[in-house]
């Protein structure tokens, strides 16, 4: 296991922020650990990278006891932070460069790493930009040059995304894809689900600092009775043809709302044909209709009862 | 060292305004250089000095005799007699001197008592010892007078008086004289050095404290805790880069001021000046300190580096002679850094010598003032410990 956490505290005076954490990563997967905001993700995160002290439990990296002085540790990791951790005096390259330094001696290895990581990210037309001319999105890719450009074999993602166009989020998501593809292990947190979906191997639910579920994401909805969500929309609904469809084999749930008839299922082969054949026998006329296989919020708002965004 | 070569390359943001601050200071220098060579040219030459006499012993023959032989000396400017108005001119120049002859004074002189006349004149400047010289002349020759010559009328008295002392003697000007040469130069450097003092509070404050506070931001202390570096190097490397910052900037204008100084002198006066403000270098050093972990924005420390440079200026004297100042004012500078530093500019201007005596004099400022860096330090630890604490 490339990181091993057992039985992780922490608390500030009351509050509970990790309650017994228990995670465990392997060697080139991309873990990601999902929750909501409050969750303590990034709590665990810090106390993993040691910038935070924690009461009780244990931390192993690479196989070694974590720690603040861990320096043979700290050199094969790189973080990326919630927020965006540049210096607003120094340039694109000069950023990069620095923090690249900070982990490599060799002067004229940080120059060919910052090369590199610049050009990883797409930033190579901004290498003279200060960060005060680069928008949202180029910050994040900022950022992360500044987290990998030491090639890093443990990489760890705090919520990189956030507030993030949706074409930097998708370069992000590639590129976190394709450092894995180079060898890299990452843990990426996030409270948005299609991301975790999108890019994770494993996957640990996490609320009120605890891990709730995890798994690869077939194992966590399979974890769930719900298999498919129907909704058709029909101008001629009624209780009855609700009450009706309830009776169909694998349906526990039909809702009428809003013109919209939401139909929840088990796993059932053939469970939408049935349905439509009930319409055009009954010559109940309808519109759209849109099948959803269950989501990581669907997971979560079964085993919690709340949505991940709540 | 990646910590070090990072503070310049952040320091080079805050370069302009560091450069106002010194292309104003150097402008006051040009402008305090030039005064001093004038006075240094007119020194020696007799002139007529402008004085105000508060005459509140009322007119008789002594008085009158007294300031007809005055006369000679002094123009006398007549100004109402109001406090306020008596101190602006002096600020101002419009009177060197202001001699109050106190009701009862001819009275006591002429029984052979000890009397006194009250004086308010323009610190170190030359012309108010002429002013005492020829006051102190008239009134001991007419004491010489009255012990050996008790019968003497009032008017007698003038005209001997007058007598013996219009011989003039002239006076060459000697500039191979080292002594008169450096009391000049004490002047200039009296005045430089304390104007120096507000530079270097405005130049540190601007220069260390936006660059702690690029480090001090909680998601860059983070990352750089995350990377295998201590914390502990990150503190050396700050501190060395802070030190050469500030003793450069210090050894600069040291130069600056002996390229300035009309006398080109460096004696043991020049060290003691330099002393001084390698010490308030310091403390200076420690405000910037504190104000960097402790401020979090960029526009707060532009206003505190004026407001603070300007204040302390201001009240501690580095801009106005601290005899200018009131007694209140004083009293409140006197808790802070800068009026020690002005205060020991001054004691060392006033130096007739070098005497270890003489120099023990500054060791108290210079105590005080490396106390208040003592005590800013501890004071900034213990705000740094518990920012640290808070963030985790």
């Amino acid at each position: 296991m490339i990181v091993k956490v057992k039985g992780l505290v922490k608390r500030y005076d009351k509050l509970v922020a990790l309650d017994y954490l228990d995670l465990e990563v392997a060697e080139g997967e991309i873990f990601g650990l999902l929750g909501p905001n409050g969750s303590g993700k990034t709590t665990a995160i810090n106390c993993i990278l040691s910038l935070l002290k924690y009461d009780k439990g244990s931390i192993e990296i690479f196989g070694k006891p974590m720690s603040a002085d861990a320096y043979d540790i700290k050199k094969d990791i790189g973080v990326i932070m919630q927020n965006v951790a540049v210096f607003e005096a120094l340039t694109v390259y000069e950023n990069v460069h620095y923090f690249c330094s900070l982990y490599i001696k060799d002067k004229a290895k940080v120059k060919e790493l910052t090369e590199e990581a610049i050009r990883f990210v797409s930033l190579e037309e901004y290498r003279n930009f200060y960060p005060k001319k680069l928008s949202g999105g180029l910050l994040r890719r900022l950022n992360i040059a500044c987290g990998i450009a030491h090639k890093p074999k443990l990489i760890i993602l705090d919520e990189p995304t956030v507030a993030v166009d949706p074409q930097s989020r998708n370069k992000i998501l590639e590129g976190i894809k394709r450092l894995n593809q180079e060898g890299a292990t990452i843990i990426y947190t996030s409270h948005y689900m299609e991301e975790v979906e999108q890019i994770c191997t494993n996957i640990a639910i996490i609320d009120k600092g605890r891990v709730i579920a995890k798994g690869t994401k077939d194992e966590l909805k399979s974890m769930i009775s719900i298999g498919e969500k129907i909704t058709i929309e029909t101008y001629q609904g009624n209780e009855n043809m609700v009450n009706e469809l309830k009776a169909f084999p694998n349906v526990f749930s039909v809702e009428l709302r809003d013109n919209r008839l939401e139909i929840k299922s088990n796993r059932g082969k053939n469970n939408l044909v049935h349905i439509l054949d009930y319409l055009n026998k009954n010559q109940i006329s309808f519109g759209r209709i849109v099948t959803e296989l269950p989501t990581l919020n669907d997971v979560f708002l079964e085993i919690t009862g709340k949505e991940l965004r709540d | 060292m990646q910590v070090f070569k990072l503070y310049f390359k952040i320091f080079k943001q805050n370069l302009f305004s560091i450069l106002v601050y010194t292309g104003l200071f150097v402008g006051i220098l040009v402008m305090i250089s030039l005064n001093i060579r004038r006075e240094e040219e007119k020194k020696f030459t007799s002139k007529e000095i402008p004085i105000l006499v508060v005459n509140e012993d009322g007119n008789n023959n002594l008085i009158e005799g007294f300031l007809n032989y005055l006369d000679a000396y002094v123009t006398y400017v007549p100004i109402e007699n109001d406090e306020e108005k008596r101190k602006d001119a002096l600020f101002y120049n419009e009177v060197y001197y202001i001699l109050t002859i106190p009701a009862g004074f001819s009275e006591a002189f002429l029984s052979g008592n000890e009397v006194e006349l009250r004086k308010e004149c323009i610190p170190n400047a030359a012309e108010t010892v002429f002013v005492d010289t020829a006051i102190n002349d008239y009134f001991n020759m007419a004491k010489v007078y009255r012990k050996h010559m008790p019968n003497l009328s009032i008017e007698e008295l003038n005209f001997y008086i007058e007598n013996n002392l219009d011989v003039e003697t002239s006076v060459a000007f000697n500039d191979n004289g080292s002594k008169n040469v450096h009391k000049g130069s004490d002047n200039y450097y009296m005045t430089y050095f304390n104007t120096l003092g507000y530079i270097l509070l405005a130049c540190f404050v601007t220069g260390v404290s936006h660059v702690l506070l690029a480090f001090n931001q909680l998601d860059i202390r983070r990352r750089n805790s995350a990377a295998p570096i201590s914390n502990r190097s990150i503190n050396i490397q700050l501190i060395l880069a802070n030190l050469v910052f500030v003793l450069s900037y210090v050894v600069v204008f040291f130069v600056i001021g002996y390229l300035f100084n009309p006398n080109k002198v460096i004696g043991m006066g020049t060290y003691l000046y330099w002393l001084n403000t390698i010490v308030f270098a310091l403390v200076t050093l420690s405000i910037s300190y504190i104000i960097g972990i402790t401020v979090t924005s960029k526009n707060a420390i532009h206003a505190i580096a004026t407001a603070l440079s300007l204040g302390l200026a201001f009240i501690s004297g580095m801009f106005v002679p601290q005899e200018f100042l009131g007694k209140a004012v004083l009293r409140l500078a006197s808790f802070t850094p800068a009026y020690w530093f002005v205060k020991a500019n001054d004691t060392i201007a006033l130096m007739s010598n070098y005497s270890w005596e003489n120099i023990r004099q500054i060791y108290l400022p210079l105590g005080i003032q490396l106390g208040f860096a003592a005590a800013i330090i501890s004071m900034s630890l213990v705000i740094s410990k518990r920012k640290s604490q808070q963030a985790s």
